[in-house]
C-alpha cells in the first residue's frame, strides 16, 4: 500500500474526482478527511465508500473560501490525528461561458474557488507541515491551464494559476522537506468536459493518443503515487493526464 | 526491497548495469518482474548485477549491447523477447556523458569534435530510437506495453549543461512525445524521466561551483538518488499507470 499510515486532507470530496481520490487513498492505507461545499448526500456516499477500506474518514461541510470552517477542520485533524501529511487541493468548479457572456462576478466566483481556495487551504495546512518539517501537497490543475485549448477563459486562467502557485510554493517550502506538485487531468468520464458539444468531444478524442477520455480512478492512482513516499524527488512539477493529447 | 507497485511482468532494461539502470533492475525484480538487461562494458558488471539479483531469488538475463551497432540492438531486443516469453515494458537507462575520449572532465563546447558528437548521438539517441522501434513492434503485436526513457533535466530545462549532452537528452524528450502519439492507439504508453543531479554517477565529475549552485537552487537542497529515479520509472511502466503518457517527469527536487 502506497499510503499506509498517512493522514490526508482532500478538498471537494463529495463527488467525481474528489470522491475517487478519497476512496483510492483509503484503499492505499490512508486516513482521509475531506470537505464538501453543499452536497451532503454525496459526502455521505463518499464516507460509505471510504469506510469499505476500514480507514478513518472525516467529512466536513466547509467551503475552501471559508477560513473559519476550514481552520476548524485542520485543527481537528491536528488534534485527533496528530497532523496532516498530505493535502490534495481538488475543490474546483467549471462554468462554460464565452468571454462575451462572462461577467465580472462569474470570473470572481470561479477564480476565487479554484485558485484563492487553493492558497487559503494550503496556508492553513502548511503550519503543521512546517512544524513537522515534512509534507506532500498535490494541486489538481487541468490540461486547460497548461496547453492552449478551447476552454472557458476564467477556468483556464484559474488552473494556470494553480500551476504557477505550485511552482513558486515548491521553491519556498522545499527546504522544509515539503514537496508541492500539480496533476492536470484532461477530459474525464463523468467530468465537466462531457458537457461539451459532441463535435468538440470528437475533436478531442481524435487528438488523444489513447483514443479515450480518462477515468477518475486512473487519475486517483497516479495521484496516490505522486503523494507517496515512493515519489520523493519530484517537486514543483506538473504532470498532465490527458491520454496523450 | 519491494516498493509496492504492481510491476510489469516482462521487462527489458537497456543500460541495466549502469548507475541508475542497476537500481531500476533491483526495483523491478523486487516487485516481481521478469527481467532482461543489457550491459556495454563487458561481462564483469553484468555478472555482478545478475549475481546480486539472484541473491534475492530472481533469475535475470543479461546481454552485451553496443548501441552503435543497430543490428546488435535489434538482435538483443528480440533475444530478450525470446528469453522472457514476450515483452511488457522497455526501460532505457543507457547513455554517455560525452562522445569524446574521457579525460576526467566534461569537454567544453569548443572541444567537441564532429566524431565525438556523432558517437554521442549514435549511443544516446539513434540506438535508443531503434531499440524503441523493435520493442514497439513486439508490444504492439502483444496488445500493448509501456516505455520509460531516462533522460535528464539537461534536456528539458535551461540549465548549465554540455551542449552535446543536452542536445541528445532533448532529442529523447522529442522522441517520447512523438512516440506517445504514434503508439497510443496500440496501447503503448511512453514517458520520460528527467533526473537532476544524483549522488554517485557522473555527479562526481561536476565542479564544486556547479554543485553548490545546484544545491542552492534545488528547493529540496539535496541531490537525488538512483533509487528515487528507479521508483518513478517502476510506476510509469507498471500496469497501474494506464493513462499517463507523453510526459516528462522531472525529478530535480524543484530546480
Amino acid at each position: 500500500m502506497w499510503l499506509e499510515g498517512k493522514r490526508v486532507l482532500i478538498t471537494g470530496g463529495s463527488r467525481g474526482l474528489g470522491r475517487s481520490l478519497c476512496v483510492v487513498f483509503a484503499r492505499e492505507g490512508a486516513s482521509v478527511a475531506f470537505t464538501y461545499s453543499t452536497d451532503q448526500e454525496g459526502a455521505g456516499e463518499t464516507v460509505n465508500q471510504v469506510s469499505v477500506h476500514g480507514r478513518p474518514v472525516v467529512s466536513a461541510r466547509a467551503s475552501v473560501l471559508d477560513r473559519e470552517s476550514m481552520g476548524q477542520l485542520v485543527a481537528r485533524c491536528e488534534a485527533e490525528w496528530g497532523g496532516i501529511d498530505i493535502l490534495v487541493n481538488n475543490a474546483g468548479v467549471s462554468r462554460v461561458l464565452p468571454i462575451a457572456l462572462l461577467e465580472e462576478e462569474d470570473w470572481d466566483e470561479l477564480v476565487d474557488i479554484n485558485l484563492k481556495g487553493t492558497y487559503l487551504t494550503t496556508r492553513l495546512v502548511l503550519r503543521g507541515m512546517f512544524r513537522r518539517r515534512s509534507g506532500r501537497i498535490l494541486n489538481i490543475g487541468s490540461v486547460a491551464g497548461i496547453r492552449p485549448l478551447e476552454a472557458p477563459v476564467h477556468y483556464a486562467a484559474s488552473k494556470a494559476g494553480v500551476k504557477g502557485f505550485t511552482e513558486a510554493l515548491a521553491k519556498e517550502v522545499g527546504r522544509y522537506g515539503i514537496t508541492v506538485n500539480c496533476l492536470a487531468p484532461g477530459i474525464l468520464e463523468g467530468g465537466v468536459g462531457l458537457s461539451l458539444p459532441q463535435y468538440r468531444l470528437d475533436e478531442y478524442l481524435k487528438h488523444c493518443a489513447l483514443g479515450r477520455v480518462g477515468t477518475f480512478e486512473e487519475v486517483s492512482e497516479a495521484a496516490a503515487f505522486l503523494v507517496s513516499d515512493l515519489n520523493s524527488y519530484m517537486n514543483g512539477g506538473t504532470l498532465t493526464m490527458d491520454g496523450g493529447l | 526491497m519491494a516498493s509496492g507497485t504492481d510491476h510489469p511482468t516482462r521487462v527489458l532494461v537497456i543500460g541495466g548495469s549502469g548507475h541508475v539502470g542497476a537500481e531500476i533492475c533491483r526495483e523491478l525484480v523486487a516487485g516481481g518482474s521478469r527481467l532482461a538487461f543489457t550491459c556495454h562494458h563487458g561481462a564483469g558488471r553484468a555478472g555482478e548485477l545478475s549475481a546480486s539479483l539472484s541473491d534475492t531469488g530472481h533469475r535475470t538475463h543479461s546481454f552485451a549491447l553496443d548501441l552503435e551497432d543497430l543490428q546488435n540492438v535489434t538482435q538483443v531486443v528480440r533475444s530478450a523477447e525470446e528469453v522472457l516469453g514476450g515483452l511488457d515494458a522497455l526501460v532505457v537507462a543507457s547513455g554517455l556523458a560525452t562522445g569524446q575520449p574521457w579525460t576526467g572532465h566534461q569537454p567544453g563546447f569548443f572541444e567537441i569534435t564532429p566524431t565525438g558528437f556523432n558517437t554521442l548521438m549514435a549511443v544516446n539517441v539513434r540506438g535508443v530510437f531503434f531499440a524503441c522501434q523493435e520493442a514497439s513492434r513486439i508490444m504492439s503485436a502483444g496488445g500493448g506495453g509501456r516505455i520509460a526513457i531516462v533522460g535528464s533535466v539537461d534536456g528539458v530545462k535551461p540549465v548549465p549543461s554540455p551542449p552535446d549532452y543536452a542536445c541528445s537528452k532533448s532529442a529523447l524528450w522529442g522522441l517520447t512525445q512523438s512516440l506517445s502519439k504514434e503508439l497510443g492507439r496500440a496501447g503503448i504508453l511512453v514517458n520520460l524521466v528527467a533526473p537532476g543531479i544524483l549522488s554517485g554517477g557522473i555527479a562526481g565529475y561536476l565542479s564544486q561551483e556547479l554543485m553548490k549552485d545546484y544545491l542552492r537552487h534545488s528547493a529540496l537542497r539535496r541531490v537525488g538518488t538512483a533509487s528515487e529515479i528507479a521508483r518513478v520509472v517502476a510506476f510509469l511502466v507498471s500496469p497501474r499507470n494506464t493513462y499517463l503518457t507523453g510526459q516528462a517527469v522531472v525529478l530535480d527536487g524543484g530546480l
